[in-house]
């Protein structure tokens, strides 16, 4: 670091804190509190759509739940359980074939 | 004369729901959160809409405040409004664009003063209002944490130590940070000088 930049950089911070300071009003304007506490107490438009997804979300994963029980004992009857047949794959083919 | 006001009391009472007590601890906030708001303010952002912003974070934090000995509450404070003041820094997404024909006389005879080493110590009709217009200035060109650790080390005078407890940074990190980012001030106020127009 270029100590003359260093130096000269922190006589001109300290000349520019000698710069008056702007005038603080005492308390907030009219009506600042008020309107923050109203924000405060209403829910947001993100809070409410965020509410409704979560809403919506949990019925969409119970009807799909209940729609998938009631599937499964539908169809559980008529699944055939019986052992898989043989690959045809197993049986040989080639001596049925007429080859040129 | 008014009574000052018991935080701890009025802290309690605002978690309760008591809204008498949050318009009270507004009221005795709103200084030093403007003070903040002030030293650390993006340009395109209005003040009030940042101040109003750092409250309701103050209000829905609340809750999760935890006093501990020694430590005031102004000092949780002043820290969540510097970290939303970082953020709002953040979002500003281009850098103010300026030029040397925009600044004061005063100005330009500091920028002479800083970048050439043959130049004269500006005059002493120079005002103060100058040089910190050219301080604002030429902080605006670097990045939000840059410009935020300058800002309370240079221009605020505060510790090392001060300013790791309010944005969680080492103090090492800090005294880092601060030495580059007066490196790229230099260059910045460099390239201002060749670039006039």
């Amino acid at each position: 670091m270029n100590p003359d930049f260093h130096h000269r950089w922190q006589q001109l911070t300290q000349q520019a804190r000698q710069a008056s300071p702007a005038v603080l009003p005492d308390g907030p304007p009219y009506g600042f509190t008020t309107r923050l506490l109203a924000q405060f107490q209403s829910p947001s438009a993100n809070d409410r759509l965020s509410e409704r997804l979560a809403a919506f979300g949990l019925r969409a994963v119970i009807t799909s739940a209940l729609a998938f029980a009631a599937a499964l004992a539908l169809l559980l009857p008529l699944l055939d359980l019986s052992p898989l047949q043989q690959p045809w794959i197993e049986t040989p083919i080639s001596p049925v074939l007429l080859l040129p | 004369m008014s009574q000052p006001l018991d935080v701890s009391d009025c802290v309690r009472r605002v978690n309760a729901g008591d809204l008498a007590a949050a318009q009270e601890l507004i009221q005795h906030l709103h200084p030093l959160v403007q003070r903040w708001v002030r030293n650390h303010l993006p340009r395109r952002e209005s003040e009030e809409d940042l101040m109003q912003e750092v409250f309701l974070k103050l209000l829905q934090k609340l809750p999760q405040y935890q006093e501990r000995a020694g430590v005031p509450f102004e000092h949780w404070v002043s820290r969540l409004t510097v970290r939303t003041c970082l953020d709002a820094l953040r979002a500003e997404r281009s850098r103010p664009e300026w030029r040397m024909a925009d600044l004061s006389d005063g100005g330009q005879e500091w920028l002479d003063y800083l970048t050439q080493q043959q130049a004269p110590p500006p005059t002493a009709h120079c005002d103060a209002q100058e040089a910190r217009d050219l301080v604002l200035r030429l902080l605006a060109q670097l990045s939000p944490q840059d410009r935020l650790v300058l800002t309370l080390l240079d221009l605020e005078q505060r510790s090392t130590l001060e300013i790791s407890q309010l944005i969680g940074w080492s103090r090492p990190m800090i005294k880092m940070r601060a030495m580059r980012a007066r490196q790229k001030l230099r260059r910045i106020a460099k390239q201002l000088k060749i670039q006039p127009f």
